[in-house]
């Protein structure tokens, strides 16, 4: 028997908080976790969202790190990407897992994310429209 | 105020009184008048002088003296005016008249005299008095309350803005001058008087002119009426009066200072009082409370006076220990000017709620510096506290929860995790085959726990009680029971739930119900002690949601224990048949019947966990039983079992009586069976027994006993067990007696042979080889030549019969075919005797056999043939000429007699032995073969079909622990006994290496290692193959053994050739390597020995060759293929045994995965984890399992995120399949999802689904909603 029915024994729980660093003024890097979904969504958008009212005015989400992405993550990043855009700002992702970038080529997404394959990438890149 | 001064009269200062002046003026016109009314009427007029007697009365001596004048006056006049009138003229009338006039005048004058005296005195009192009032600012006044007067002083009057008024004021004059706002009070005094107080005191405002108002006070007494007095009968008040509008003004600046301070001080306190939190001032040093709010009400309601931080004796900390009172941080505060920020403390009401607070203190210091007072905050967090601690709590639990499958551990984690946090006492009862069991007691104190135990093992729980754990069973209602001891009042315990309740001094108790799939599994108790806190509905909210996650994880672990139990049956079926086989194993190398015993008693009492066990085996021709081996039992019993007379009862007689097993399920079944054995059994600590008959063919040799020292029953696998394990020890008990009866001979024989040299014998020369029968001939041919005797023969024993055969016989004229029974005549008797017996002169004894005599034998000489203390025949020479035997010649005949024993005893071990080693084979042979879901299985063994030897041929079919098959078929060279125990080793190591996860070539090679070892002496071909769990494929290695076949299900026919090595046993590090093989379902394999192919003459490429096409030409079913194989054999002569396995696919194996999780969006990234697991061991590849992820992913959010009109404890589904290379996955869940919206995230979740799986397909019912996920893996292996 493969499995049965099965309890899913890992602890569930515990998430780790998404990391928002300031390498300069009005410039965010917000790393969030490692698998982003329902349950990470609130701590990412609140860390987004947060750095975009703290004044942030270049947000890189860095996602070299991720592994997983969820629709409600994606939206978080829409909507940052409009508030930021409401304000002139400008939303970057850092990603270079293939997997994830997948998954904004299929909803079209990257064409509304300008994707960078890393963190350095996405901070050295002149502002562009 | 100033002592009240003597009431001035207004008249007695004419010069300043205004009524002194009035009554100056008035007077000489009073007088006036008089005249003019006595002209008028012609007379000096008596009423003239009536008037101004009363007048001056009045006016001089007050009224008393007034009336008496005018009393006298009137007399006279009256007596004068009568007198005229009548005519009567008194002539003394005139005379009187005047004396009373002048006497009233006399009187006025005296009158006026005396009171110009007072009035001197008066007036030099009122100056004084006036002088005093006149500084003082005060007036006088007098108020006659029955005239409605009110004489006031001039002081008084300008305080009234009055000038004097000679005849006063009136008060309702006056009182118009009040101020509106004080009149009522005024008035009031007023009243007050007029219905008989006598004092008057008020304060009040009265008009000025040119607008404004000055406070005057008022005071005032009434008169003491002088007792006897004739003046003063009116009632007098009075009292003075004075301006106090400067004091009024400093009293209302206070007043106002004092109302600014009291609104100030409302303020801030309606501040406090909204406050959520609780404020206390208090003042340095002693804390005197200044201020505080209702927020700082003691929890209890025990009222400000003790705001909750703020008494000792009731405040902890958080890890529990008690708070000092100058530990408390007001205390702190006021005590060292401490600034304490956020302190948690627990404050614990005398009901045992308790209630958390947040406090914070600081003290507030003068200009100077130094502490007057502290003030202290506290906001009662208990919710907060509760809230973040459930959550911790909870997620604890969750992490408990999950850590181990074993319930029984969660749930003894679970209780110490609820103690002490939540309860001292934690108890968990389930729900076990309708009964109520108890699975956890916690308390920290092990010794408390025991006692629990001891009184729930006391009490008896009512199923249908109306409260307590069996009640929440059956409703499945939690029960909270604040108060123990209330309810235990109102009787809502049972009187042993109440007992138990006492014992252990439960102050409060929950019960909340284990529910899991809508169905209460069992119930979680929390308790507090005495002394301990007192539950709430918000912690029978936290037990509950507690109970509901327990019951959750508990149902889940039953369910991976039932599947477990399920694995660990199949597993235990296939360790009692390795049990015995290790059982076979060790007996068939087992040399000696004690020590045969003693394996079997070993192995015995291990299999079926008995405490006490022998074996006893029939001695002495069945009299005597004697104990081989025993263990578990006392030396006073063992002594008294080493040799006992063979019973004719009991279950050791009934059981080699019958020859079936006897099963005694106690002592006093013992007893009542055989009653006479009460005696015997004194001292045996057996209960329920076994005992099992020992047979041989149709004989019985023995028993096997297995004993338990405590009563119980005895299964059906138990006693087939005991069955099974008594034929073995029967069998090797025999094959051991065999052997020792032929050692014994061959030591026998040994010393004959010494002999036999040493008496320069030459029989040695007849040990040549043969048959039985030509070493008897030749045997018995030297015997006659060394006796020198006529004849001699040889007869054997027919046991069955009891008659005796001859077997051999020279000398006669004719073979003798006699056959004598035992017992009788001359071989007969030395059958039966076991003595050498010699007749000289044969006419003297019975004959049976005529030949004898016909042959002209006269003289005889006998010895028998005795084997393991048995006869099995008689030899016997004759002459035909009388003669005595000399002790030579019967020791010569003794020792052919041996001789012969041995060889016929051989001939006949070889036989049995024949026989034993296909019992044996067969019995390491797989009883039967395991049942395979999907697989149809068939095997068979077939014995070499000429000679005894028997081959080592062996097959396995076994299923591993991850559902791979294992299947082998092997041939050890060698023939016997030896080669049959060599098998089952090899067997068993292979199958115990397949299990350990070696996979066939690892298998071989470490088989061949052992093989290799010096003194295994084992040369073996094998070959081996498992079939992986999905069926999909196999591995295979061989060890010098034919290939395998495969037959495809379109019918091909393939040999599996690849993979092939050497066979074990030859060379120590031959290399082995696995061949796989797709397989495809209704696939069969054929494995089988070289006995099946290989034919005398022929190449076995032919056999081979014959055997494919017969597979080919006979599909499935595998039973029949075998059948017909095995039928094919038959007609071939084959020569050496065979051994055939054959296994059909019906189908491949389907891969499922079932996963279920709470409705939280913590449970899906374990989730992912493990579907990612299962996707990985499945073969999808990283993209497949990437978007498979993010698909079941968004399906499982929506489950969590959106269902509405969810229960809470919700549980989302996940099964997963991969049947043919597609994966399909269906997610559940409970609710109904919220219709589709504009477009948003879940939108965007369903368009991943569809972008990354091939097909989507959501449903919806009443039950919940699913959806179905399917997409094909672009390569699929298992």
């Amino acid at each position: 028997m493969e499995a049965g029915i099965d309890s899913l024994g890992e602890s569930i729980g515990a998430t780790a908080p998404v990391e928002t660093r300031w390498p300069q003024p009005l410039t965010a890097v917000v790393r969030p976790v490692v698998e982003l979904d329902v349950n990470t969504a609130v701590d990412l958008r609140r860390a987004l969202f947060g750095a975009i009212e703290a004044g942030a005015r270049l947000v890189v989400v860095d996602l070299t790190a991720t592994t997983f992405i969820d629709s409600m993550t994606i939206g978080i990043l829409l909507g940052a990407v409009r508030r930021l855009q409401q304000q002139d700002g400008e939303l970057r992702l850092a990603c270079a897992d293939t997997n994830i970038k997948r998954i904004f080529e299929i909803t079209l997404l990257d064409r509304v994310f300008a994707i960078h394959p890393s963190c350095e990438a996405a901070l050295g890149s002149s502002v562009s429209s | 105020l100033t002592p009240q001064p003597p009431a001035p009269h207004p008249d007695t200062r004419p010069t300043s009184h205004p009524t002194g002046i009035a009554l100056a003026l008035l007077l000489p016109g009073a007088i006036a008048l008089l005249a003019f009314v006595t002209d008028l009427e012609g007379r000096p007029g008596p009423i003239a002088l009536y008037v101004i007697a009363v007048v001056l009365s009045t006016y001089g001596g007050g009224l008393v003296a007034g009336v008496v004048a005018s009393l006298a006056s009137f007399v006279s006049l009256s007596y004068f005016f009568t007198s005229e009138r009548h005519g009567f003229e008194f002539p003394g009338t005139t005379v009187f008249a005047l004396v009373s006039f002048l006497a009233a005048s006399l009187l006025v004058a005296g009158l006026l005299a005396r009171d110009r005296r007072s009035l001197d005195r008066y007036r030099a009192d009122a100056s004084t008095l006036g002088l005093a009032l006149g500084v003082s600012g005060m007036g006088a006044w007098e108020w006659l309350p029955e005239s409605g007067r009110v004489m006031l002083s001039p002081e008084a009057g300008l305080l009234f803005a009055r000038s004097p008024s000679p005849v006063g004021e009136t008060v309702e004059g006056l009182l118009a001058l009040v101020h509106r706002d004080d009149r009522p009070a005024a008035r009031a005094a007023v009243d007050s008087v007029l219905a008989g107080g006598g004092s008057v005191a008020l304060e009040m405002r009265v008009r000025v002119p040119r607008g404004g108002a000055r406070w005057i006070e008022v005071r005032g007494d009434e008169m003491p009426r002088r007792r006897g007095g004739r003046r003063s009968r009116e009632r007098r008040i009075v009292g003075v009066i004075a301006d106090v509008t400067d004091r009024q003004a400093r009293v209302r600046a206070r007043e106002h200072e004092l109302a600014e301070i009291v609104a100030e001080h409302g303020l801030l306190a309606s501040v406090l009082e909204q406050m959520p939190i609780g404020v206390t001032v208090a003042g340095a040093p002693d804390g005197t409370v200044l201020l505080d709010n209702r927020a700082g009400v003691a929890p209890d309601g025990e009222g400000a006076a003790a705001p909750g931080p703020w008494r000792a004796g009731a405040v902890f900390r958080p890890d529990g220990g008690p708070v000092a009172e100058r530990e408390l941080p007001l205390a702190r505060s006021l005590a060292t000017g401490e600034v304490v920020r956020n302190e948690m403390l627990e404050v614990r009401a005398p009901d045992g709620s308790a209630r958390a607070f947040e406090v914070s203190s600081a003290p507030i210091r003068n200009g100077a510096g130094e502490v007057v007072a502290g003030v202290v905050a506290y906001a009662d967090v208990t919710d907060r506290d509760r809230l973040g601690r459930e959550r911790h709590f909870l997620s604890e639990v969750s992490t408990v929860l999950y850590a181990s499958l074993d319930f029984r551990v969660t749930l003894a984690r679970i209780a110490s995790l609820v103690v002490p946090g939540l309860a001292e006492w934690c108890a968990i009862d389930l729900l076990e085959e309708g009964e109520i069991r108890n699975a956890v007691v916690h308390h920290r104190d092990p010794a408390m726990v025991e006692r629990a135990l001891r009184y729930r093992a006391e009490q008896q729980l009512e199923p249908d009680a109306s409260a307590g754990i069996a009640a929440v069973l059956r409703t499945g209602a939690p029960e909270l029971y604040p108060r123990v001891e209330e309810a235990i009042a109102r009787a809502g315990l049972g009187d042993d739930a109440a007992a138990t309740a006492r014992k252990l001094r439960l102050r409060s108790v929950m019960i909340v119900p284990l529910v899991a799939r809508s169905v209460t599994i069992g119930t979680m108790t929390l308790a507090t002690t005495e002394g301990g806190r007192t539950y709430d509905e918000a912690d029978l909210a936290i037990a509950e949601e507690l109970a509901r996650r327990v019951g959750l994880a508990v149902d889940n672990a039953r369910l991976v224990e039932e599947q477990a139990a399920a694995l660990t049956a199949a597993d235990e079926a296939r360790r009692s048949i390795g049990r015995l086989q290790a059982v076979t194993e060790a007996v068939s190398e087992a040399a000696t019947r004690a020590e045969i015993a003693k394996v079997l008693v070993r192995e015995g009492l291990v299999a079926l966990r008995a405490q006490g066990g022998a074996v006893f085996q029939l001695v002495s021709g069945g009299e005597e039983l004697e104990c081989l081996a025993d263990a578990g039992y006392p030396d006073s019993v063992r002594e008294s079992w080493l040799r006992v007379a063979t019973p004719g009862s009991g279950p050791v007689g009934e059981a080699l009586r019958t020859g079936q097993p006897v099963v005694i399920s106690s002592a006093g079944d013992l007893a009542a069976r055989w009653p006479e054995l009460a005696a015997i059994q004194s001292g045996v600590p057996d209960e329920t027994t076994i005992t099992t008959p020992l047979v041989v063919g149709d004989d019985r040799i023995g028993v096997l006993h297995v004993a338990f020292r405590t009563a119980r029953t005895v299964s059906e696998e138990e006693l087939r067990f005991a069955q099974t394990l008594a034929r073995q020890c029967a069998q090797a008990l025999e094959r051991a007696r065999l052997y020792e009866e032929e050692r014994d001979a061959r030591e026998q024989a040994e010393r004959l042979a010494a002999r036999l040299r040493r008496l320069q014998t030459v029989i040695d020369a007849t040990f040549a080889s043969g048959t039985v029968d030509e070493l008897l001939a030749r045997l018995l041919s030297r015997l006659r030549d060394a006796v020198e005797s006529d004849t001699a023969a040889i007869l054997i024993l027919d046991e069955k019969e009891q008659v005796l055969v001859t077997r051999e016989s020279i000398g006669y004229d004719t073979p003798l075919i006699s056959q004598v029974p035992v017992g009788h005549g001359f071989a007969g008797t030395i059958a039966a005797t076991q003595q050498q017996r010699v007749v000289p002169d044969t006419s003297q004894i019975e004959i049976v056999g005529a030949q004898l005599r016909e042959s002209g034998v006269v003289s005889l000489a006998g010895a028998p043939l005795i084997s393991e203390g048995r006869t099995i025949g008689v030899v016997h020479v004759g002459m035909r000429t009388s003669r005595e035997f000399d002790r030579e010649d019967l020791l010569l005949l003794r020792l052919v007699a041996a001789r012969a024993a041995v060889a016929i005893d051989r001939a006949q071990v070889h036989e049995r032995e024949h026989g034993i080693a296909e019992i044996l084979q067969r019995s390491l042979l797989p009883e039967r073969l395991p049942v395979l879901a999907g697989v149809e299985a068939a095997a068979r063994y077939v014995p070499g079909a000429h000679g005894i030897a028997v081959g080592g041929d062996w097959y396995d079919v076994f299923e591993l622990e991850d559902g791979a098959i294992g299947v082998a078929v092997g041939d050890v060279v060698g023939h016997g006994v030896r080669a049959a125990a060599a098998m089952g080793r090899l067997r068993n190591v292979l199958r115990a290496f397949a299990t350990e996860g070696f996979g066939p070539a690892e298998t071989l090679a470490r088989l061949n290692r052992l093989a290799c070892e010096a003194g295994a002496d084992v040369f073996a071909t094998v070959v081996m193959v498992v079939i992986e769990p999905s069926y999909a494929r196999l591995r295979m290695a061989i060890a010098g053994h034919p290939p395998p076949l495969l037959r495809r299900p379109d019918g091909t026919v393939v040999l599996l050739e690849a993979a092939r090595s050497l066979p074990l046993g030859g060379v120590p590090d031959a290399p082995y390597e696995d061949a796989t093989m797709e397989l495809e379902a209704g696939s069969t394999l054929v494995l089988y020995t070289d006995g099946l192919v290989e034919r005398r003459g022929e190449s076995i490429d032919v056999g081979i060759d014959r055997l494919v096409r017969l597979v080919e030409r006979e599909p499935a079913p595998v039973d029949e293929l075998a059948d017909r194989i095995v039928e094919e054999l038959e007609y071939a002569a084959h020569t050496d045994d065979v051994a055939l396995v054959a296994v059909h696919l019906e189908a491949l194996r389907t891969p499922t995965l079932s996963l279920r999780f709470p409705a939280q969006p913590e449970a899906l990234a374990p989730l992912r984890a493990r579907l990612r697991a299962w996707l990985v061991a499945h073969g999808a590849d990283d993209d497949e399992v990437f978007d498979i992820l993010v698909a079941v992913n968004e399906a499982c959010s929506n489950a969590v995120e959106h269902p509405v009109g969810r229960a809470d404890g919700a549980e989302v589904g996940v099964e997963a399949a991969l049947t043919d290379g597609e994966i399909s996955i269906e997610i559940r869940d409970q609710g109904r999802w919220k219709p589709p919206g504009p477009p948003n995230d879940r939108g965007r979740g369903f368009d991943f689904m569809r972008a990354l799986m091939q097909d989507v397909e959501v449903g919806r019912s009443p039950d919940g909603t699913h959806v179905r996920l399917r997409r094909h893996l672009r390569r699929s292996t298992a």
